[in-house]
């Protein structure tokens, strides 16, 4: 609860720097704040806390995610100021916005209250909506957030009507009260089965799973890379988080009323994402795709809701935000103040960009699922996890998912490698970024190698 | 400890590459792997054939999902340790006098598949081993897209996609095994104890046999062998052809007949006869190459063909023959691609058509290819004879027609190997002037050895099957015990 404090007030704080002209400590303070934050919350971790009249819950597994996402967000402010290399109108308001959206995100994981779900979805998405746009000139990015804006403000409509009717059936926001209700009866109410399903429809916009991802691609690309970067990771990583709260603590029990409706979804998700990323040549949409077919794969532990699905949802998210921030990482650099950047432009990138290269393949291998790396125990604690809850068919078709991915993602690499082509010039990076670079690497092998610390711990979280 | 030592120390030597500068890359990866190979003949000293897996070493890595770090060395391992760690030095030896580009790179990359190979055969718990398998396909795919001939990239990325979706599919027979063993958990020796029902087994069994056939290769999953055999460098090649496809041989023993031996009786004749069309069909093509690397390329299918099919008879002659042979072949396939090498780097063909005459230019390389060629068509008294020997007959003893096709393979083999020779060593001079140098002291010491071995076996291939009757027996009691249960 703290931490929600500390980054609101120090999101403040930097907008005041900003309009005093100290751009040099707006980086150390964003930090700062992020780092103030996830020691107060590891502080927290086991208390099970419950603040304003039940309205958060700072359980063990909110801890965990806010922890998790406050890192991630960490890396990204020390990408972002290359981007702000390209782009220095207003970046206080940005680090700001990036912070706000941050403390949005931290309340999808930790709500108890479907009130505070729906405001948490607000504050993050409004500052993404203006991220989206900011590069104020490029048509692609005002494209970018008009679109984000429309289809997010759809989507939370359909949350809000889900929200209601679930109100209008229990007469209560509290998830512990709805879990009651839901325990009293062998079929719901058909006004509550349409709350669920038409909630289950908002999360799907939010995360972007067929049939409500057309939204991703368009906005993917027409973002500036950072803030793509931005809703890859956090963004993502709080819709499923939030996704996974509700339907574990509530509705776990309405099982027949969404089960199959899901199942289906993933699946189309799955091969929908992966086979529509093989015809892509731009690499933005490419990851775009790629995004889309992860959440696919994220759906899984939702369907098998056991005792290790809260565990496997967020090592999953974790490898894939470092892969993310690896993979958009490069093409930030490699781009520069383009948002487009077709994958055969990686030709000849091998020969002198010899960390940039490691990265790329690091990253794109872990995105692929290849052992020894993170991605790949991610996706293997996942299809255990679903296996686990006899769920054989969408493993199989998972797995044949992850295979079509394979071909896509090595396009970037076999590219690098290229040798009918002149040797790309050594990029231009700046220290900071180099670091990122190594961090992304030695998170995703350490994750990969040493996966049994994480996951035991896991267990002891949720 | 020393199981651990010789999975990590080719890793770390790989890594401790990167500390030094361009020139010392060659010279300290060899050290690496022949202090590799002084370990592993320690090993063997202390090892006793006679006695079940030794040097166990079993640290729980994760405890939730029930997988540990579990190695250990039995006589099948042990064999397998030789031949990779043996062959080893051999073929980073077989690079000296080539002038790679990023050298530092390709002699890690060269290590860390030595790592990954032999962690391969070690494994004892099924994820850990699955992990060793990708982990074994990454080096060699980079190996073979950078410093590869021409359509490298389709090529690599065929072979790379073919073989990683065998894995996956091995993947999910594994986890399926995780879930219906009773004691939840990836150790070997519950695999072994744990009974399916026969139809479930059958599912198990595809799942890891494709895996299997794609990386041996068996026909029709081989055809991205030739190209890649082609296109890689040598080095790659060899690595390929006479380790890492073992590695497909060796998983057909250790986790697929013991684990589901009813499902492997139940299709062990479609097994066979795929095996068997792929050694008559891999031969056929064999004759009518020109391509030297290509012919080997298809000589090989033909050969493991012949060494999957006696696998399948899961008699003893059978497994026997095969150990002996996989041995046998891993050294000869070295020596013919590097006969291979040296005509690409002496002369940059590897056309037959280009070739001739050079017996009379290079009398010692000209003696050292005819051994390695006599062998390849299995001469008795060279390393093809007793393993060829055995396997045709546990064939024979299996049914008569497939011992007649299968033979039919040592036929074609004397036709398209000799027929290379005398094409590339014997008749006129075609060199067209360019000089042929006969060998130099490091290709000495690649193929003297080879020859050297290739006669010892051939005499006294006794010594292996020391080493391995007792854990083949001990694989053909599973294998028995469980079947007579299912059935």
């Amino acid at each position: 609860m703290a931490t929600l404090i500390v980054l609101t007030v120090l999101g403040f704080v930097l907008l005041f720097l900003g309009a005093f002209n100290q751009r040099k400590a707006l980086l150390p303070v964003a930090i700062i704040a992020s780092l103030v934050g996830i020691g107060l919350l590891v502080n927290d971790f086991g208390s099970f806390r419950s603040y304003f009249y039940e309205m958060l819950m700072f359980d063990n597994y909110a801890i965990s995610f806010s922890v998790l996402m406050i890192s991630v967000m960490v890396l990204l402010f020390l990408i972002a100021t290359f981007h702000f290399r390209y782009e220095d109108h207003n970046i206080a308001d940005l680090y700001a916005l990036m912070l706000f959206s941050l403390v949005g995100a931290i309340l999808m994981v930790s709500y108890d209250n479907l009130v505070m779900l729906f405001m948490g979805v607000e504050v993050m998405s409004i500052p993404l909506y203006i991220l989206c746009g900011s590069r104020r000139l490029s048509l692609a990015s005002n494209e970018s957030a008009l679109k984000y804006f429309l289809m997010g403000a759809f989507a939370s409509c359909f949350l809000l009507f889900g929200i209601a009717l679930v109100f209008g059936e229990t007469n209560s926001f509290n998830l512990n009260v709805i879990s009651d209700y839901v325990s009293q009866y062998e079929s719901v109410p058909p006004l509550f089965a349409v709350g669920i399903l038409l909630m289950l429809v908002g999360f799907a916009f939010k995360i972007g799973i067929f049939p409500f991802h057309f939204w991703t691609p368009d906005v993917y690309q027409g973002a500036p890379t950072m803030f793509t970067l931005l809703m890859a990771t956090i963004v993502k990583t709080a819709g499923i988080g939030a996704f996974y709260r509700m339907f574990d603590i509530c509705f776990s029990g309405t099982n027949q009323t969404w089960f199959y409706v899901l199942w289906i979804m993933a699946i189309a998700t799955i091969l929908i994402g992966n086979i529509t990323a093989l015809i892509q040549s731009d690499t933005k949409r490419l990851l775009a795709y790629s995004s889309i077919a992860h959440a696919g794969y994220l759906i899984l532990p939702i369907l098998a809701m056991n005792e290790y699905s809260a565990a496997a949802i967020f090592y999953y998210t974790a490898a894939y935000s470092i892969a993310s921030v690896g993979a958009f990482g490069i093409l930030m650099v490699l781009s520069g103040a383009k948002e487009e950047f077709p994958v055969d432009k990686f030709k000849g990138l091998a020969k002198n960009n010899p960390l940039i290269t490691a990265t790329l393949i690091v990253s794109m291998l872990s995105l692929a699922g290849i052992p020894p790396l993170a991605g790949f125990f991610g996706k293997y604690f996942i299809f255990v996890n679903a296996m686990g809850s006899g769920l054989t068919y969408i493993v199989l078709i998972a797995i044949a998912g992850s295979l079509i991915g394979l071909y896509y993602y090595m396009k970037p690499i076999i590219y690098a490698f290229a040798k009918d082509v002149e040797p790309m010039e050594k990029v231009e990076t700046s220290t900071i970024f180099n670091i990122v670079l190594i961090l992304v690497i030695l998170g995703t092998l350490v994750m990969g190698i040493l996966p049994g610390r994480l996951i035991d711990s896991g267990l002891v979280l949720f | 400890m020393i199981t651990i030592a010789l999975i990590f120390f080719p890793i770390l030597a790989a890594l401790s590459l990167l500390l030094f500068p361009k020139g010392m890359a060659k010279t300290l990866a060899l050290t690496a792997s022949v202090i590799q190979l002084a370990a592993t003949a320690f090993l063997i000293y202390k090892f006793n054939p006679w006695k079940d897996t030794q040097f166990i070493v079993n640290i729980p890595w994760i405890d939730m999902l029930g997988i540990s770090f579990y190695v250990g060395i039995d006589g099948i391992s042990a064999l397998m340790l030789i031949l990779t760690n043996g062959l080893m030095p051999l073929i980073i030896l077989s690079t000296f006098r080539k002038d790679l580009k990023s050298p530092i790179l390709f002699y890690s990359l060269m290590l860390v598949m030595q790592g990954a190979l032999v962690g391969v055969f070690v494994a004892l718990d099924a994820f850990l081993y699955y992990i060793f398998w990708e982990l074994a396909l990454i080096p060699i795919y980079f190996i073979a897209l950078i410093w590869g001939g021409e359509n490298r990239v389709k090529v690599t990325f065929k072979f790379f996609v073919y073989t990683l979706a065998g894995s996956l599919l091995m993947l999910a027979a594994i986890i399926y095994l995780y879930f219906n063993n009773p004691a939840k958990s990836f150790a070997i020796d519950s695999l072994y104890t744990t009974l399916l029902p026969q139809g479930t087994q059958t599912w198990v069994f595809w799942g890891f046999f494709l895996a299997f056939a794609i990386k041996i290769p068996i026909f029709p999953f081989h055809t991205w062998q030739p190209d890649t055999y082609t296109t890689a460098p040598n080095a790659g090649t060899m690595l390929l052809s006479g380790i890492m496809l073992k590695m497909g041989l060796y998983s057909l023993v250790r986790w697929l007949f013991p684990i589901v031996p009813a499902a492997v009786m139940d299709w062990t004749n479609v097994a066979l006869i795929l095996s068997i069309i792929g050694i008559v069909y891999a031969s056929w093509i064999a004759l009518s190459q020109n391509d030297i690397k290509r012919l080997f390329a298809y000589s090989s299918i033909a050969h493991v063909g012949l060494i999957a099919a006696g696998l399948f008879t899961l008699s003893l002659s059978g497994l026997q023959g095969a150990m002996v042979q996989m041995l046998a072949h891993g050294i000869n396939v070295v020596g013919l691609f590097f006969v291979a090498e040296i005509f690409s780097q002496r002369l940059q063909t590897n056309d037959l058509r280009k070739l001739g005459g050079i017996r009379q230019i290079a009398p010692i390389f000209a003696s050292c290819y005819m051994v390695i060629s006599f062998a390849a068509v299995s001469l008795p008294l060279t390393s093809g004879f007793p393993g060829e020997f055995l396997l045709l007959r546990s064939l024979y003893e299996y049914n008569v027609w497939f011992a007649a096709f299968a033979g039919l393979t040592i036929i074609f083999g004397a036709v398209y190997m000799l027929r290379a020779y005398k094409m590339s060593m014997l008749g006129p001079d075609r060199t067209d002037g360019v000089p042929f140098h006969d060998l130099y002291l490091s290709e000495k010491l690649v193929l003297f050895p080879i020859v050297g071995l290739i006669i010892f076996i051939g005499i006294y291939p006794q010594f292996i099957f020391n080493l391995t009757e007792f854990s083949v027996n001990k694989i053909l009691d599973i294998v028995n015990l469980k079947s007579g249960l299912n059935y």
